[in-house]
């Protein structure tokens, strides 16, 4: 590691141009003008010398070792109106420039006039895909708009169900993808069972998706990144909304005070007049409710010193009695809190450090005949982290940073009032990385960081090399190549159907991180200016993947490392985007090409599988057409391959089991052989823009799920008739089968939203 | 140009979809055993038949197999063979499948030993077939007292027993708990097991039922190293007299109960994942595993 760390520093010293002392600098942050919001990633681009500057996560950019000069700046952003502007910079002179974007939704109304057709230049890193709120806000969704199952549309990214929002992306399971929120990572993110996530679109800014080879900048994941970043608050004025759903509603309210701004969101389930309406009837819960609230106070301390605190609270509760002397109550949720403090040290020298805290908790408790079950899981997760970026000159932009934190999960099983399990690992866990941006010349940008990532319980000490390289041979196309090493020190138990269920457990003595490689290459192109087509391939590698045996039937007594099983796996493919940013009809196109498989002793006879969420074609179509200044119609197809799933090829019967007055019936098969029918689903919607009796802005939609009455399967159940007889030698018995469907009719949903 | 570039990442793209991934490998006709060994008893019977077509209706006495040679060696500690119990396929034409060791003109049967192993061979003369599992017998164990011998439902106190341990060599011991109803009629039925219990079922079918295999590691360890187990009431399907025993099982049981419950889902696999039970018998399927068990009476009155 030190040899790089010269590498880099030694690299930078060459480059540093010999009379620095006569250039000028640019920096500044780019916002929203109508809310004074920071845009992250928004391109800041110098005509004249054909480089350029992206934003941070902070909205943040620098430009630094300009000659002194005029200068046209472009500042582009997806959703905004592109912005030229002349800047004469004197030597020596450190400009301060913030720069106000205009969203194209302000302009609708306007007529727009471009001189010329221009390639809008934005910023565009192999592996990362973003969609906005506003897209999430209007794609169809069962009940209430939801981040993650919008992120389901982008190509290599894959639902289990209809009923599920877990994110499966480039043949990783949910337990892949890191998530945060404002920096904090966030466990077990869902609502309703599992049906969509706890994001609250009204609170959010902004949301990042980095699908493989991700920077040094994360780690403690072998597949992805989901990067969410609430709202500042309105910096210009006091505003707010209300929106009332079928499942839930929502209110928010943000504003500016003396050098800063608050925001506050608000959800909460509205299921109570229909538990009422439908109380008595089998199945339906006792009671049920969910909410999240999101909040985010931004205070400027001077201009270069900038605090926040944002927190989320969510929670779930559920009690159902399903059938007599049985009742299942299931409480989880998430807390977070992180306090932000963004320091401008110099024009190029930026720092942000955080303290976050995050807390999960499930309290599944089942009762049978008085006989209760119980499993308790807490993660807690307290951090500091810090990141600086330097930017010498032009040519390197050199970043690194720190996270270190104390995890706590703990784990508890009771039966029959009684302690059956209690697991608690605590672990100190450290990470540190560097990173390099280097651009020698406008057309090649090599990026390469190491990571390094230390986990105290068992005394994990593993480094992660990162490599990326971007080719641009004109100014149209991208080429990109990257590599990564990732650990996980995590695995997440769910069982695909239910997510209170969800359990997180850690890496220990006996039971080393789970790694693997990454290989990302890809092609960017944009054939218009609005319209872009993405190529990418991946492959990637799976080591010591560490899952709960599916097997163990208890766990009182058993050693940490006994409740795994052990395996490996690998997945590839490839995804084509084509995507119309502008216009009246705008949306994309997706088509992933993919392949995943795991292995482990136990399944299959040790021979690799495809696991369920396995799906070699995958594509999707979102479309949003302006049928009038405000109307507006959105469509969202799918189409997958089948997912794996088990058809049994034979069985046999036992007729003798001393422990059972039933034969014993057993499936012999090769696991998931076969594939269910090919999935497919159409969504559409309605949404209409007006004034609420002269008071408010309102957006009402209206939209339907599954149109055309798609009967999707989820999977097939097989019972064995007959298993009691009087002479169980010579009964006949048969294998039924029952098809269990995903969501098998269309489901309108109703919304209006209220803007003041 | 872009267009250019585009086709040259999009045309290898395309060709990777050539094909779908799914291996599709067919199920053999393997043979099927089935015997269950109890330490302290005398050696039980076995019952050999074969896989079957999934989508044929099942008949067990069809798939029976009645011609095969079975033994069962005990084996020393080297592995050797101590001795070795040659079956003989059961002269009942009701009992398709069924091979016992013959016990006429044997003053006291052979009874299984704890703590020793015991290896299954099954030849089928038509094909060659040689299918061999073994077992290792759990020690025995007993009763120290109970606390009841009539109880409540669901009130306080249930009933308990007090056992002395068993051993298992290498892992702690796994208890599955079972009792079996004396009189099982459905207006005998607990509120839970009702439920359950369609009305044209036959209310024999939970005559007898078990828990799921449970550690050991559940329970406390009594200073004289005993151990105080309570039965779940959830263990109770019916009011009324009951036997319930605690068993503690061997490797080839929890292995093939434990997977053989997950084929019917309720496990971490995703719905429609259904893996092979894992068992312990070579050339072949099934179950040959031993036990040892302990039973009491006990009367569960109404609430």
């Amino acid at each position: 590691m030190n040899r790089y760390v010269l590498a880099v520093l030694a690299a930078c010293l060459v480059s540093l141009p010999l009379h620095a002392q006569d250039r000028a600098s640019l920096s500044g942050f780019v916002r929203d003008v109508t809310n004074g919001e920071t845009l992250i990633l928004a391109n800041v681009f110098v005509q004249e010398l054909g480089t350029g500057a992206a934003t941070n996560t902070a909205g943040y950019y620098t430009l630094p070792n300009l000659p002194a000069g005029t200068y046209t700046l472009t500042i582009t952003y997806i959703g905004f109106r592109e912005q030229r502007m002349t800047v004469t910079l004197e030597a020596n002179e450190t400009r301060r420039l913030d720069i106000d974007l205009v969203p194209d939704s302000v302009l609708i109304d306007e007529v727009v006039v471009t001189a010329e057709e221009q390639t809008r230049e934005e910023v565009k890193r192999i592996g990362v895909a973003q969609i906005s709120t506003e897209q999430i806000k209007q794609l169809p969704t069962v009940l209430e708009p939801d981040v993650f199952r919008s992120l389901q549309f982008l190509p290599g990214v894959k639902a289990a169900s209809d009923f599920s929002s877990g994110l499966y992306i480039r043949g990783g399971g949910p337990d892949q993808t890191l998530i945060l929120l404002d920096r904090t990572s966030v466990y077990n993110p869902t609502h309703f069972f599992g049906f969509f996530s706890t994001f609250n679109p009204d609170a959010i800014k902004d949301v990042r998706l980095y699908k493989g080879g991700y920077p040094a900048a994360y780690g403690g994941r072998l597949g992805s990144v989901v990067d969410i970043y609430n709202k500042d608050g309105n910096r210009v004025q006091r505003d707010g909304s209300l929106s009332l759903g079928l499942l839930a509603s929502r209110a928010l309210i943000e504003g500016p005070f003396s050098r800063g701004s608050y925001m506050l969101a608000i959800r909460r389930s509205t299921l109570e007049p229909l538990l009422a309406a439908l109380d008595g009837q089998d199945g339906v819960p006792n009671s049920f409710y969910f909410y999240d609230i999101n909040g985010k106070v931004n205070f400027d301390a001077s201009a270069n010193d900038k605090l926040s605190l944002s927190f989320y609270a969510g929670t779930d509760d559920v009690n159902v009695e399903p059938i007599d002397d049985t009742t299942f109550d299931f409480t989880y949720g998430n807390r977070t809190v992180s306090a932000n403090w963004t320091h401008l040290f110099s024009e190029r020298l930026f720092s942000n450090f955080t303290m976050t805290a995050s807390r999960y908790f499930s309290d599944p408790v089942g009762s049978f005949a008085e006989t209760e079950f119980e499993r308790l899981n807490r993660v807690y997760d307290t951090s500091i982290k810090g990141d600086l970026e330097f930017i010498p000159n032009r040519k390197h932009a050199i970043s690194g940073g720190f996270w270190v934190g104390n995890f706590v999960m703990r784990l508890q099983d009771r039966f029959d009032g009684q302690d059956t399990l209690g697991e608690r690992i605590r672990s100190l866990y450290g990470s540190a990385y560097i990173q390099d941006q280097y651009q020698p010349t406008p057309q090649w940008t090599v990026t390469a960081g190491l990571r390094s990532t230390f986990f105290s319980e068992g005394d994990y000490f593993r480094l992660e090399p990162r490599l990326s390289v971007e080719h641009r041979p004109t100014e149209a196309v991208r080429i990109q190549a990257g590599y990564g090493r990732y650990y996980q020190f995590l695995t997440l138990i769910t069982s695909q159907v239910f997510s209170a269920f969800d359990v997180w457990l850690t890496t220990d003595e006996g039971v080393p991180p789970a790694y693997g490689d990454q290989f990302v290459f890809g092609v960017k192109t944009a054939l218009t200016p609005s319209v872009n087509v993405d190529v990418e391939g991946y492959y990637r590698t799976m080591e010591e993947l560490f899952e709960l045996d599916p097997f163990l039937p208890d766990a009182a007594g058993l050693d940490y490392n006994q409740l795994f099983h052990f395996g490996d796996g690998f997945a590839y493919g490839s995804e084509v985007l084509l995507e119309k940013t502008d216009g009246r009809l705008n949306g994309f196109l997706g088509y992933t090409f993919g392949v995943t498989k795991r292995r482990f002793p136990n399944l299959n006879d040790g021979l690799f599988y495809i696991p369920k969420y396995d799906r070699t074609h995958d594509l999707s179509l979102v479309a949003n057409y302006d049928l009038a200044s405000n109307w507006r119609f959105t469509a969202a197809f799918q189409y997958g391959t089948g997912q794996a799933y088990t058809e049994p090829e034979g069985r046999f019967r036992l007729t003798d089991n001393p422990f059972t007055s039933v034969s014993t019936d057993v499936l012999v098969t090769s696991f998931n052989n076969r594939r269910l029918p090919d999935y497919h689903r159409l969504d559409v919607g309605f949404s209409r823009l007006g004034r609420f009796f002269g008071f408010a802005d309102y957006e009402l939609q209206l939209q339907v799920i599954n149109v055309y009455s798609r009967r999707n399967v989820w999977f097939f159940f097989y019972e064995f008739s007959d298993q009691f007889a009087e002479d169980p030698l010579n009964a006949q018995s048969t294998v039924e089968v029952t098809e269990v469907p995903q969501i098998p009719f269309p489901i309108p949903n109703i919304s209006l939203t209220l803007r003041f | 140009m872009p267009r250019a570039y585009l086709l040259g990442l999009v045309l290898p793209a395309l060709l990777l979809t050539a094909c779908d991934t799914i291996e599709d490998n067919a199920v053999p006709t393997e043979v099927v055993v089935e015997s269950y060994q109890v330490a302290l008893e005398p050696l039980q019977p076995v019952r050999l038949s074969r896989l079957a077509d999934i989508d044929d209706a099942f008949r067990f006495a069809d798939s029976a197999i009645n011609n095969a040679e079975v033994q069962i060696d005990l084996l020393a500690p080297d592995g050797s063979v101590e001795t070795t119990y040659t079956y003989q396929r059961t002269s009942a034409s009701s009992l398709p499948g069924h091979y016992s060791y013959p016990t006429v003109g044997r003053r006291t049967p052979p009874r299984v030993l704890p703590l020793r192993q015991y290896r299954l061979t099954a030849r089928i003369p038509d094909t060659g077939e040689v299918v061999t599992s073994t077992t290792l017998v759990p020690d025995t164990f007993r009763v120290v007292t109970t606390n009841l011998d009539t109880v409540r439902y669901q009130r306080e106190p249930a009933f308990e027993v007090q056992v002395t341990q068993s051993t298992f060599p290498g892992r702690q011991n796994i208890f599955i708990f079972t009792t079996t109803a004396r009189n099982p009629a459905r207006d005998n039925l607990t509120a839970f097991y009702a439920e359950f219990l369609d009305d044209e079922a036959d209310v024999r079918e939970l005559e007898t039922t078990s828990s799921p295999p449970l550690f050991e590691g559940n329970y406390t360890v009594n200073a004289d190293g005993t151990i105080n187990i309570r039965l779940p009431w959830l263990a109770v399907a019916f009011y009324g007299t009951l036997d319930a025993s605690i068993n503690v099982i061997d490797d080839n049981l929890y292995d093939f109960i434990r997977s053989q419950q997950v084929q019917q889902g309720g496990s971490t696999l995703g719905p429609g994942e259904i893996p092979n039970v894992l068992d312990r018998v070579e050339n072949g399927t099934g179950v040959f595993g031993s036990f040892a068990r302990i039973t009491e009476e006990v009367h569960v009155l109404r609430e």
